[in-house]
C-alpha cells in the first residue's frame, strides 16, 4: 500500500514537472512552428516502463492536465483520450519486447509519440474539429515524434525511477 | 493463472473507462460551446497555475532563451547581418524618411482608417505564445478582472492581431488570425463599403503561413499589394488585417492570397478592444 502510495506520488511529481517545464522551456524550442509534446513522451514512457495500466493512468492524468492548462480552443478530455490510449499501447509493446538494445526506448517513444498526436487529431476530426487534420499535421507528427524520441534518452531513468517496476523493458536496456 | 489473467484484463477495463470518461468530456465541453462546468474548471485550473508558470517562466527564460539561440542559431546570424544593413540605409535615408512619414501619415488620413479610434481598450503583454501544436493562440496577462470578455478583438500596432475565445480572472487565450479556426470578415481598402464583391472572408492556415480570403468576388477589383481591412462583423470596421500578395482568377471566385499586418513572431504588446459584436461601429 505504501509502495503504490510513493509510485502514485512520484509519478504525480513527474507529471507536474513536465507541465512545468512544457509551458515554459519547450515553447521556446519550436523546428517548423512545431514544439515536443512533454506530457504526451512522460505517457508513453510511464506505459513502456511500467506497464499498460501505468500508460492508461499517467496518459490520462498528463492529458487532462494538458487540456486544462495548455490547450484552449480544442475540447476538455481530446488530450486525456488520446494520451491513455498511446500510454496504454507504448505498455502493451514493452511486454513482448525479449531483445536487449539500447535504442528501444527512443524508437517506441518516438513511434508512440507519433501515435499519440495522429489519435489526437483524428478522434478531435471524428467530433468535428476538422481543423485538426490538415496538411501541417505531418509536420506535426514528424516533428513531435523525433523530438519526443530524443528527449526520452534524458527521460527514461527518472520516468523508471517514479514508476517503480520490474517489467520485462526496465531489465531489457540495463536500468539497475 | 488468475494473477496472470487479471494482469491482462484489468489495463483494459481501465483503458476502456477512461476513454469513456474522456469522451464524455469531450461530449460535455463542446455541447457547452467553451462555457458551463467545464469551461468553468478550465478557467480556474489557468489562473491556479498562471502563478506558477510565471515563477517558472523567470527562473527558466535564460534556458529557454538559449536553447532558442542553439536551434535558430543560422536563423538569428542573418538576422543580425540583415538588421545592421538597415540601420546603415536608415541612417542615409534619415531626412528622406521624415519626409516620407509626412505623406504617409496624408494619405493614411485620404484613405480614412481611424484603426481605434474611440473604442476603450485594455493594454497588455503576451505571456504564453501557443502551448498547443493545433492551436494559432497567445496568452495575455489580463482577464475578466480587467473588464475583458469572449469575442473582444485584440490589436496590436500594424493592425488586427484576433480575438478573445477564453478568459478567466487573469488571463485570457487570443486567437491569431492566421489560426486555422479564424474566419474575419474583411474587405479592401479603397473599396465601397457597402459593395459585396469587394468582400471576402480572411482565414488562417496556421502560424507563419499565408492567409487565404475566400467568396470574393469574379468581379471584385483586387490587385497585389492592395490593405486589407476589416468589414463590420464580428470586428470593428477599418483594422488593418494585412495586405494582398497574390491573385488568381477562378470561375467562381478570385483566389486571394494575403500577408498578415502583425509580425507574430515579435508579439510582445497587445491592445483589446473592449468592443462587442453588435456595437457602434
Amino acid at each position: 500500500m505504501l509502495t503504490r502510495t510513493r509510485t502514485v506520488a512520484k509519478l504525480t511529481a513527474v507529471v507536474l514537472l513536465a507541465l512545468v517545464l512544457q509551458s515554459s522551456v519547450l515553447d521556446a524550442l519550436r523546428i517548423r512552428h512545431v514544439h515536443p509534446d512533454l506530457l504526451l513522451l512522460v505517457s508513453v514512457l510511464a506505459g513502456l516502463a511500467g506497464g499498460p495500466e501505468k500508460g492508461v493512468l499517467v496518459g490520462f492524468g498528463a492529458g487532462l492536465l494538458s487540456d486544462l492548462v495548455l490547450t484552449t480552443t480544442t475540447p476538455l478530455g481530446l488530450s486525456a483520450a488520446a494520451f491513455c490510449i498511446a500510454g496504454f499501447a507504448a505498455g502493451l509493446l514493452a511486454n513482448l519486447v525479449i531483445r536487449t538494445t539500447w535504442f528501444i526506448a527512443p524508437l517506441v517513444a518516438m513511434t508512440f509519440s507519433a501515435v499519440g498526436i495522429g489519435l489526437f487529431a483524428g478522434i478531435g476530426a471524428l467530433i468535428g474539429q476538422q481543423s485538426l487534420v490538415r496538411a501541417h499535421l505531418f509536420t506535426i507528427i514528424g516533428v513531435v515524434g523525433v523530438a519526443n524520441g530524443i528527449m526520452s534518452l534524458a527521460c527514461w531513468r527518472p520516468i523508471v525511477w517514479a514508476a517503480r517496476t520490474e517489467s520485462p523493458l526496465r531489465r531489457s536496456v540495463g536500468i539497475r | 493463472m488468475a494473477t496472470a489473467n487479471r494482469r491482462v484484463v484489468r489495463p483494459r477495463i481501465l483503458l476502456f473507462l477512461l476513454v469513456l470518461t474522456a469522451l464524455t468530456l469531450v461530449t460535455v465541453d463542446e455541447r457547452a460551446n467553451g462555457g458551463g462546468v467545464t469551461g468553468s474548471i478550465r478557467s480556474t485550473s489557468r489562473d491556479i497555475f498562471a502563478p506558477i508558470g510565471d515563477a517558472a517562466d523567470a527562473v527558466v527564460a535564460p534556458i529557454g532563451d538559449f536553447i532558442s539561440g542553439i536551434v535558430h542559431y543560422d536563423a538569428l546570424k542573418k538576422e543580425n547581418a540583415r538588421l545592421r544593413g538597415q540601420l546603415d540605409a536608415a541612417r542615409n535615408d534619415q531626412l528622406a524618411a521624415k519626409d516620407d512619414q509626412r505623406r504617409y501619415k496624408e494619405a493614411l488620413d485620404l484613405l480614412q482608417l481611424p484603426f481605434v479610434g474611440d473604442i476603450p481598450s485594455v493594454a497588455a503583454q503576451v505571456v504564453s505564445v501557443g502551448n498547443s501544436n493545433f492551436e494559432g493562440s497567445v496568452e495575455i496577462d489580463k482577464g475578466t478582472d480587467d473588464g475583458i470578455g469572449k469575442g473582444m478583438p485584440v490589436v496590436a500596432s500594424g493592425g488586427l492581431v484576433g480575438r478573445v475565445v477564453q478568459v478567466s480572472k487573469r488571463r485570457s487565450t487570443i486567437q491569431l488570425v492566421t489560426s486555422p479556426d479564424s474566419a474575419v470578415r474583411v474587405r479592401f481598402a479603397g473599396s465601397d463599403v457597402d459593395a459585396p464583391g469587394d468582400q471576402g472572408t480572411a482565414k488562417g492556415n496556421g502560424e507563419g503561413n499565408p492567409l487565404t480570403v475566400a467568396n470574393v468576388d469574379v468581379t471584385a477589383k483586387v490587385a497585389n499589394g492592395d490593405a486589407v481591412i476589416t468589414q463590420r462583423g464580428r470586428f470593428p470596421d477599418n483594422i488593418p488585417v494585412g495586405k494582398v500578395t497574390a491573385v488568381a482568377p477562378g470561375d467562381l471566385e478570385q483566389q486571394v492570397t494575403m500577408v498578415p499586418a502583425v509580425d507574430f513572431g515579435r508579439l510582445d504588446l497587445v491592445k483589446v478592444l473592449l468592443w462587442v459584436e453588435g456595437s457602434a461601429p
